[in-house]
């Protein structure tokens, strides 16, 4: 996961560079083909689409995790109580932010609602 | 019982004094990595619009180019130090780790080299048009 999540944006820094012209075969095949969209790059787009939910979740719930494994390297939250209850916060505040994330930039970026 | 000297016997196994070495920097790229990635999130959802022109622009800045170059630099190595453990625990056949940890650094290395030219060169030159 995390690895299509470094190539997309390999791929994507690599087409900001490359020009106009190249970002817009990036935003064909990631993003949205638009009208006249191949059947090809309609699949790409929800493949893309897909992943970058997968990719967003399992960024925040790495992020998550590791702060709390951060925490515990200090020698802190051992307890059994502690420990299940900030294992359980993490994976729910990974949960929050992928819906955050998600919700924002359909609506602000991706024109859907 | 071996006869072999002592230095004959701890030859090879590695360093001493250097044990915390990979340890730590997993620690220290972690660390890295959430300022910058959460540099690098916050940064994308307050930009305007995704238009090409404004993202070669956005990049090209010094104070976006410098903290992109080093997020990339963070993160390639943050995720080799994981891999890396993650073949050292998994991988028990000698020639496949081998060669699984030789592609692992060849990736790493070759990955971030890329990003990081792609990000110095729009920064140095000015966005293609």
């Amino acid at each position: 996961m995390a690895t299509a999540g470094m190539m997309t944006l390999l791929w994507w820094l690599a087409s900001i560079g490359g020009g106009a012209e190249s970002y817009a075969t990036f935003q064909k095949y990631v993003v949205s083909a638009g009208e006249g969209a191949t059947s090809f790059q309609t699949v790409s787009n929800w493949f893309f689409r897909l992943l970058a939910l997968a990719v967003t979740f399992s960024f925040f719930q790495h992020m998550a995790s590791g702060i709390r494994h951060l925490v515990l390297d200090i020698g802190a939250g051992y307890e059994l109580k502690t420990n299940r209850t900030w294992a359980s916060a993490a994976f729910v505040a990974a949960v929050f932010a992928t819906a955050f994330v998600a919700l924002f930039v359909a609506s602000r970026f991706l024109g859907v609602w | 019982m071996d006869s072999r000297t002592y230095i004959g016997r701890v030859r090879g196994l590695g360093s001493a004094k250097h044990g915390g070495e990979h340890w730590l920097k997993q620690r220290l790229t972690a660390i890295g990595n959430l300022l910058l990635t959460s540099w690098f999130v916050i940064s994308l959802l307050v930009l305007p619009n995704f238009e090409h022109a404004t993202l070669a622009q956005w990049l090209a800045q010094p104070v976006v180019a410098v903290p992109m170059i080093l997020m990339i630099a963070n993160i390639f190595s943050h995720a080799r130090l994981g891999l890396q453990v993650l073949i050292e625990d998994y991988v028990h056949d000698d020639g496949l780790k081998f060669a699984t940890m030789a592609l692992l650094n060849f990736y790493v290395v070759a990955s971030a080299v890329f990003g990081i030219f792609v990000v110095a060169k729009l920064a140095f030159t000015g966005a293609a048009a």
